[in-house]
């Protein structure tokens, strides 16, 4: 496949919230993956399907919440949600 | 920050108010901003329109999962969740401002929501394209 190396994708957790940053940083830069993966037929994942606007939005929140990330894990942490 | 913060602020009275504070204002921005993401639980109106119908439809099991881990992180924390003088600023709003920010908002849930639900079969169908 693509030039990635092989990587577990980050789950997101609502009580961490730089998982969301995790999660979507992740699915940003395997996008391409993550585009085959859900257009195949095989694997039933059409509803997951991104459009380009809706990746576009995974784009921005993830460049939102990148400011907060230079303080974690200790804030992460020490404040859950 | 603390140094400076006196001469701005008339009221704060110096740095034996610690920097701490600060991160907690910071934690508690990160948090206000993302639970306006989070999906309501079982909000099975009449009113639900296609997209928030979909949305519903597709977080059923994310909340088990969530379950889990939230378990799995109990007990490391030692700072119980102080959320005094915490105002709800979207209920706050006129029921026209909070309809265009749920119309605003639901798109950000669902793109969350979907990106979730890949992570299931992420696995299985990198080590099929692998191989």
């Amino acid at each position: 496949m693509l030039n990635l190396a092989e990587r577990k994708m980050p789950r997101d957790v609502s009580t961490r919230w730089n998982s969301t940053y995790d999660m979507l940083d992740f699915a940003v830069g395997y996008q391409s993956a993550i585009d085959d993966m859900t257009g195949d037929k095989t694997t039933n994942l059409r509803k997951y399907e991104l459009d380009d606007g809706e990746w576009k939005i995974a784009e921005q929140l993830r460049d939102t919440l990148k400011v907060r990330v230079s303080q974690r894990p200790h804030l992460a942490n020490k404040f859950p949600i | 920050m603390i140094d400076d913060l006196p001469n701005r602020i008339v009221t704060f009275p110096g740095d034996e108010n610690r920097a701490r504070c600060f991160n907690h204002v910071l934690a508690l921005v990160a948090k206000g901003s993302i639970r306006q993401f989070d999906v309501p639980k079982g909000k099975a109106d009449a009113a639900l329109d296609e997209a928030e119908r979909e949305l519903n439809e597709l977080a059923e099991g994310i909340g088990i999962e969530d379950e889990k881990m939230r378990a799995e992180w109990e007990g490391n924390d030692e700072d119980d969740e102080d959320d005094e003088g915490w105002v709800d600023e979207v209920a706050r709003l006129s029921v026209a401002d909070r309809e265009e920010l749920e119309a605003n908002i639901t798109p950000v849930r669902l793109v969350l929501v979907k990106v979730s639900l890949h992570l299931p079969s992420w696995q299985s169908w990198i080590e099929l394209t692998l191989s």
